[in-house]
Parts: structure tokens; sequence; C-alpha cells
């Protein structure tokens, strides 16, 4: 496998620790925002199931740990 | 007690919540949820159900020098789902899909002086019209010194049309609370992709951990997936394929070989979730994916020019090859979401970063920029997209090979002998597929969400898309013939199961438990089978329902009320030059339909009903029938499926009296052709395709008048009614150059309410079907009574034995339709009966 630019990594893991190192305690009072769906990590799941389908079947990239349908995209 | 600074803090749907009492309390419990930053707010509720319909369509390629007029791909799905929390915090969730595809597919790249693309005309009786194109690019072309083509060297796709194809897909996931107040939570899932060539079955496991106060979130899961090809290879281009290389792979068949391929990707991923601050959180993983076996899409092939050994190329030898792919790929994914809001606004930023890599050599970037803005009870998202990627290692346009495809010699005893190419020296691996090409996209989306207070919410997407070789991050590589786009759009509705309970308690404790059993059909329930009954809603209120049924018919063929014979069908139920071949042996039709109402006001509502159909065929041949000429569709024994989005139908519906004995109310309903009724199958089997019968077309093609006059009345626990109904076509044409016929039917039923929680009903229908007006302007195959307009419509009788059920402010009915007589126009396929279910819920 070819492998990943060095440097790539210790960019992300850079950023990674910058981030959260820059983190603050959140109170659990304090946690209303967070919790809104716009918040989530995915924000609205039916759009993206659907769009994550297209694009599956359209690019190359991206595969997520698998274990999903989809169908073999052969068109 | 609570400071007033940390007060403001809470805010839930950017207003400042009073947070005494029970909404600070269910507020924070979801706040401590936290990996509700994972797991969104509604998920913390006893269930939801969504509904979604979407659809996918391409514009057409860019084929320079050649007018295709094969329709570009189509995919309409459907997507049904829903989660139920059970005993001891376990969560499932369940969920149904379909799509449809159809439409033109390249499979394969060319030099333009290949001459790919050839329209395909066929006599008619309406003189000569296109029945395809022909995808077979083997043959000679010159070429120069250098070896390229003399003539045209562009490289183009070579288009090739796909019959409609259904996927099914269903899934099955549990979350299991391990430590509640540590939100630990195992998953476990699974589900199966099923579609004619390709089946996968997959699985999935994973945990999740809060720490840190919960603050962070640490996630792990593990995949596995078996995915098995059986594809029928293109009959018309498997005589022109070379297929060595798969040998141990093909079974022989006739019309055509199948190509056995197995496929197992294993993947591992883990994340971890970071609350920043009180406004921002950061989620990120890494995924690392081996997948291993049959990775080739069995259609498409590549162009290879064998250019023989000489120093100087006279011509190139042009074939085509299955495509070969390596049989390992290792993908390593990172991805990133990160998400701030903003209190001044009320908007989220989204913004989401993924990366890939594989030992293919194809290195992607895709980043997406996302701002949530909040108005009121709306949510409106635009977003844009950008991703580039590298070329797989082993893609090329074509090849060039600087040997014979075959070359003849004559041995010491004067024989001829054959030397085929040496396949060492083609690559090891190639494909053309254009989406292991280097390319890059850009697409702009926009996504509506509305939030109801009951907890429903309605949300649509669009969005466009635009992949281009000169959108490559670093610059165009290959030139502007794989260049495309597409656009996709979708409505969503997604109901919290939880409200409805709240809701149904509610009106209990107030004293309108009977009433909350029937809302679901308004002042008194009725058959499932029955449209347009849902009149007397309160002003200002919303019912949502979801609608199916499913017909079947299989059997005898009718003339009139008579069974017919094959020999009968054979030369009566077509035409006199050309008598039928096949027949339907079995035919089912599926419809979905969506019902959105509004009360205008105590006596008006307002209706609209998208809906998605799904229809299969079996065709036999019909004894003693002539055998097929060459070149005519034939499909002996095969089923064909067709499926997509139906007409929508927009209506109003009018309560004209209102008692507490009996009503009258009336529709009017226009139906919008959103259907489509130029349905085509693929050339294939050396044979047209032409337009799908009739009964396959998605929607009638014409704007129609839909009204109806419904009477129902109420003695004791009998409720009763009658309605009479139509549609009435409002054009002489659909695009495709028919009308389907106009309807009327007749409704008379009863319905026994046994207690507040179930009733009995029983329904008779009388209905008459015009027969179809005008025919197919374009090619179609005419083999069967099917394809003939004639031999549509009728009058039929049915009875309907329905059961309705009240659960918690929504209800369900049921209605199995059986028919007791039929007298058909022409030679028609026996019923045997439908099912109809519907479910609403009114807020």
């Amino acid at each position: 496998m070819r492998s990943m630019s060095r440097c790539t990594y210790r960019v992300l893991l850079a950023a990674a620790t910058l981030g959260l190192g820059a983190c603050t305690h959140v109170e659990p009072w304090q946690r209303g925002t967070l919790a809104r769906p716009d918040m989530a990590s995915e924000p609205a799941p039916l759009q993206q199931q659907v769009r994550r389908h297209v694009y599956g079947s359209r690019e190359a990239g991206g595969i997520t740990g698998g274990g999903s349908g989809g169908g073999c995209g052969c068109y | 007690m609570l400071s007033e600074a940390r007060a403001h803090d809470i805010r839930l749907g950017g207003s400042p919540l009073n947070f005494s009492g029970r909404s600070l309390q269910a507020l924070t419990a979801a706040a401590l949820l936290l990996p509700g930053v994972v797991t969104p707010l509604h998920a913390a509720e006893p269930g939801t159900l969504n509904v979604q319909v979407s659809r996918y369509e391409e514009g057409r390629r860019d084929l320079f020098d050649v007018d295709s007029r094969l329709a570009p791909l189509r995919a309409d799905s459907l997507h049904l789902s829903g989660a139920m929390l059970l005993r001891n915090g376990i969560r499932a969730n369940v969920a149904l899909s379909q799509d449809t595809w159809s439409g033109a597919t390249p499979v394969a790249v060319a030099p333009l002086a290949a001459n790919g693309n050839r329209p395909i005309l066929r006599n008619s009786s309406r003189g000569l019209v296109f029945a395809g194109a022909s995808p077979i690019v083997n043959g000679r072309i010159a070429l120069t010194e250098d070896f390229t083509p003399a003539g045209d060297a562009r490289a183009v796709q070579v288009m090739s049309s796909a019959s409609p194809e259904l996927r099914r897909q269903a899934d099955v996931g549990f979350e299991f609370p391990v430590d509640s107040p540590h939100a630990r939570t195992l998953t476990a899932s699974a589900g199966i992709s099923d579609e004619p060539d390709y089946r996968s079955r997959y699985g999935r496991l994973g945990a999740r951990i809060g720490l840190n106060d919960n603050l962070t979130t640490l996630s792990a899961n593990t995949a596995f997936t078996r995915s098995d090809t059986h594809a029928r290879l293109d009959a018309d281009l498997q005589p022109y394929v070379t297929r060595n290389a798969y040998a141990e792979q093909l079974e022989r068949g006739s019309p055509s070989d199948l190509l056995r391929g197995e496929r197992r990707d294993r993947g591992v991923e883990i994340g971890v979730t970071q609350v920043l601050d009180a406004v921002s959180v950061l989620d990120a993983g890494i995924a690392l994916n081996r997948a291993s076996g049959f990775m080739e899409n069995p259609y498409k092939v590549v162009t290879v020019v064998f250019a023989g050994n000489a120093a100087t190329p006279a011509s190139g030898d042009v074939r085509a090859f299955l495509e070969q792919r390596p049989d390992e790929r290792r993908q390593l994914t990172f991805r990133a979401h990160y998400a701030r809001h903003f209190a001044a606004s009320d908007a989220t930023l989204q913004l989401d970063y993924v990366h890939s890599r594989d030992d293919w050599g194809i290195a992607t970037h895709s980043v997406e920029l996302g701002w949530a803005q909040t108005l009121g009870a709306w949510t409106v998202t635009p977003r844009l997209r950008y991703y580039t990627q590298g070329a797989a290692d082993f893609h090329v346009p074509w090849l060039l090979s600087r040997q014979n495809f075959r070359s003849i010699s004559i041995d010491e005893n004067g024989e001829p002998q054959v030397t085929p190419y040496s396949a060492a020296l083609l690559p090891a691996h190639f494909s053309s597929d254009h989406r292991l090409a280097s390319f890059g996209s850009a697409s702009a989306g926009l996504t509506l969400q509305r939030r109801f207070a009951v907890g429903l919410v309605v949300e649509g997407g669009v969005e466009y898309y635009t992949r281009a070789d000169g959108l490559h991050a670093g610059g165009g590589e290959n030139g502007t013939y794989a260049d495309f786009d597409f656009a996709m759009a979708n409505i969503a509705l997604t109901l919290d199961l939880g409200a409805a309970a709240r809701r149904a308690r509610r009106e209990a404790t107030d004293g309108h438990g009977a009433h909350a059993g029937h809302a679901s059909h308004g002042k008194h329930p009725v058959p499932a089978g029955l449209m347009f009954t849902h009149a007397g809603q309160a002003r200002g209120s919303f019912m949502t329902g979801y609608r199916a049924s499913h017909q079947r018919q299989y059997g005898a063929l009718l003339h009139g009320t008579q069974s017919a014979s094959d020999d009968d069908v054979a030369t009566a139920a077509c035409n006199a030059t050309a008598p039928c071949r096949m027949a339907p042996a079995r035919m089912t039709m599926t419809m979905h339909m969506l019902d959105l109402m509004y009360a205008v006001n105590d006596t008006t509502t307002l209706m609209l009903m998208p809906q998605y159909m799904t229809m299969d065929m079996r065709l036999r041949r019909l004894a003693g029938a002539p055998m097929p000429q060459p070149g005519a569709h034939d499909h002996d024994g095969r089923s064909h499926t067709a499926g997509g989005l139906g007409d929508t139908l927009v209506a109003g519906l009018f309560t004209l009296h209102a008692s507490a004995t009996h009503g009258w109310q009336a529709s009017l309903g226009v139906s919008v052709p959103t259907g489509s009724i130029s349905r085509e199958y693929r050339r294939t089997f050396q044979a047209d395709g032409g337009l799908v019968h009739y009964d396959m077309q998605g929607g009638s093609g014409t704007w129609d008048l839909v009204p109806s006059l419904t009477w129902q009345a109420t003695r004791g626990s009998w409720h009763s009614g009658v309605q009479v109904g139509g549609i009435r076509r409002l054009q002489s044409r659909n695009a495709s150059g028919y009308r389907l016929g106009d309807q009327l039917q007749l409704s008379a039923w009863t319905l026994r309410t046994l207690n507040r929680y179930a009733s009995l009903s029983l329904r008779a229908q009388w209905q008459r079907r015009g027969a179809i007006d005008g025919a197919f302007d374009a090619y179609n195959a005419a083999i069967g009574p099917m394809d003939f307009p004639d031999n549509h419509g009728g009058d039929f009788i049915d009875v309907g034995f329905g059961l309705n059920l009240a659960l918690g402010g929504s209800g369900l009915a049921l209605e199995w339709f059986a028919p007791v007589d039929e007298d058909v126009n022409g030679f028609q396929l026996e019923r045997h009966g439908a099912l109809a279910v519907t479910w609403h819920y009114s807020y």
C-alpha cells in the first residue's frame, strides 16, 4: 500500500492536538446549543444518506468503515 | 440554584428557555447524554418514522459529433425507516429502501475515429425511428506514424442504454446502552442489498463511550461486507468482447454468458467527538477498509487498438476487453466535521473535510461548507462542496498495443496457424471507468427543514453537481470527454412517535380519547382504499399519512368476461400483420403515496400526494405463437421491473354539509404528470427494446382532473358512506402520443366500530376504465396484448374487507380487495385482488 505522506499525518496530529487542547469545560446546563440537531455530526441524516449514496457511485473516495449497502453502482 | 448568567446560556432552537421545572430537567438530561452530539437530541425520543423519496438525473453526455438520443440516466429512490425504543433502553432501527434506475451509461472510451455510438434506426409504421445506439467499436482504424488514430483521435465515451433495474435494501440495527451515565453504548447492525446482478450482505459492530464528563466521545466500529456479482453479459456486446481473463468465472449461457465474482470488504473505524466549548464541536475519524475479490464493473470494457509489431503501422485493429482491476484494495480515509453555532445570527456553520488514499494510487479530497440558518420553525441550509481525486494507476482512456490481436501464419506443413495476442504484452490491470480517472467536481445544494411542534419534520433538498476534468486540483489531464453533470432532489418526512404518544395521553386525559382513536380519518374511520374522505379537520391542523397498495394479476387471459385461449390471443389480441407472440403471465403493481394535508379552515382542506410506483411483469410465450423475427424484442419467461415517481395529486377537499348524523364532502384535484411515460428497454439480445408496455410507464403523462363526491352517515356504532369519483384526462395526447382512458368509480361501504381501538369494514366498488386513446408514437416492440391500446380498461366490481385500528393518536387501516366480476376491454390478464394499507396522523 502506498504510504500516506508523513507530513500529512503530522499536520493532522498537530491539528487534533491543538483542537483538543483548546477545549473548555462545558457544564451540563450549558449544553443546550450542543444538543441542537444542526450541531450533530449528521445534521440531516436522511439528506446525507441520499448524497452519500450518489457520491459513492460517482466518485472513488471515502469509504468510511464499510458495512453498508448501496449496490454495485454499475451504472 | 443556577445563576442568571448560566440561564442565558441555555438555548434550544435559537430561543432562550425558561429553565425552571421540567424543561430544564429534560434539557439537562438530554445534554448529559451528550454523545447527543453523535446521536441527535430527537434520537432520545421513543421512536421515529421516516419516509423519503428522491430523484437523481444526469445531463446528456458530450459525445462530440454524435447526436445521441439515448435518455440520460435517471434513478428514483424510496426510503422507509423507523426507530423504536425497546425495553431496558435498547433501541432498534429498521430501514427499507429501493431504487430504480435506467438510461444511458458509458461502457467504454474509444477514439472518435473508431465510430462508436452509431445510431441504430429501424423501419416502423411511422417511418424510420431511432431504436438504439451501437456500443460496438470493433473494426480497423487508420493510424499515423506515431501510432495515433489518423482521423479524429479525441477520446469519446461509448454509451449504452440500460433497461429499468430495481435494487432493494433492508437494514436492521440495535443500540444497547451498557452504562448510561457514562454513555457506553454497543451497536450492531446488518443488512442486505439485492439487485438482479449483484447482492451484498453486511454487518457492523460498534461501541461508543463517553469520557471527560461526556465532553469527549470515543467510538469504534468494525464492518464486514460480502458481495456477489452474477452479471449477464450484454448479449449485443458479448461477441465483440474479449474476456479470456475471466474464463474461470464465466458460465456459458444463452443468449449470453454469466460472469460470477465474489468480493469481501472488511473495515475498521475509530472516531472521536470532542466538545470544544458551549457552541462548537469537532468530530473526526479514521477508517481503514480492505477489499478483496472481484472489483470490476462487469459491464465496462476497455478499447484496445492492436497496432501490430511493424515499425510503421498501417492500421489498428480495434478490440474491446473486459476491464481488469486488481483483486485487492486498501483504502485509508480520514474525516473531520466541525460545527459552530453563532447565537447572534441563530445559525450554525458546518464544515466537513474527507481525505482518502488507497493502494490503487487514488487520493481524494473533499471539502464541504454548510450554513444552517434558523428562521423560526424553518432551517435553511445552503451547501457548497468541492471534490478532487487523482487517477488510479491503471486507468487509461484506451490502450495501444504493439502486437497483433490475431496473427495467421503458415506452418511447415502448409497449414494455417492462428496465433492470438499475448496477454503478457498488455498491462496486468486496466480500466477506462471515468470514476477511476482524475477529475474534480463542484456542487451546490440547499436543504429546507420545517419543524412542527408536534414532532414532525418535513425536509427537502436539491443539489446540482458538475464533474469536470478541469476541476481537478492541479489541472486537467484527460480532456473533457468524461465531463458531465447531474441534479438530485428529495423530500422527506420524519415523525417523532413520542410526540404522538404524548398527544394521545393528553387527549385521553382531556376526555377526548374516542376522538383520538379516529384522528386518522377526520370524524370517522373509513376503509383503507378510499381517498378524499378526511374532511372536517380543525382549522390550521395538519394531517400526514402514508398509503400503500399492492395489486396482483396472474392466471388466465380474459376476453371480455371469458377466458381466452392462447390461439385466440395470438390471432386477435394484437394485429393481423403482427400476431401476438407473448402474453403477461404475472404482473404486480405497488404504490407508495405520501398524504400531506392542511386544513385552511373548518370546511376546506388542501392535499398534496406524491407517489412512488413499482411494477413487475413476467411474460410467457403463447402456445403456437410464431417465433420472433430477427431484431424483434423477446424475453420469454423473464421478469422485468420498472419503478419511480408517479404522478402527483394536488387537491382541495370541501365539507358541503356536516351534522351529527351525516355529512357531504366534495373534492376537486389535479393530477400533475410527474411520472415518466418514456421508459424504454435497452436494445439487447440483438433486438430492439423500445418503449416499455403502457402499464409499466410511471404515470398518465397528461394533466388530469380528479373530482369526487362523498356522503357519510353515522348511526350508533355503524358508519356508512357512498362515494362517486373519477378521472378526466384534460389533454388529448401525452408526450408519447397516447392518452389513458377516463375513469368513473362508485363505492359504498359500511363500517362497524367494535371498541375505541378497532373497526371492521365492508365495501363494494364498481369501476369503469376507458381504453387507451392513440398509441405510442415511438418504437414499441408490440409483442403482446399489453402493447395494444384496445386491451386496456373495462368494467370491474370488487368487494373489500377491512380492519381499522387506532394507535395512540394515529390510525392504521388495512383492506383486502377481492375481484367479483370483470368485463375487460380486449384481452387482459385476470386480477387477483389488492391489499391497501394506510397510516394517518393528524396534529
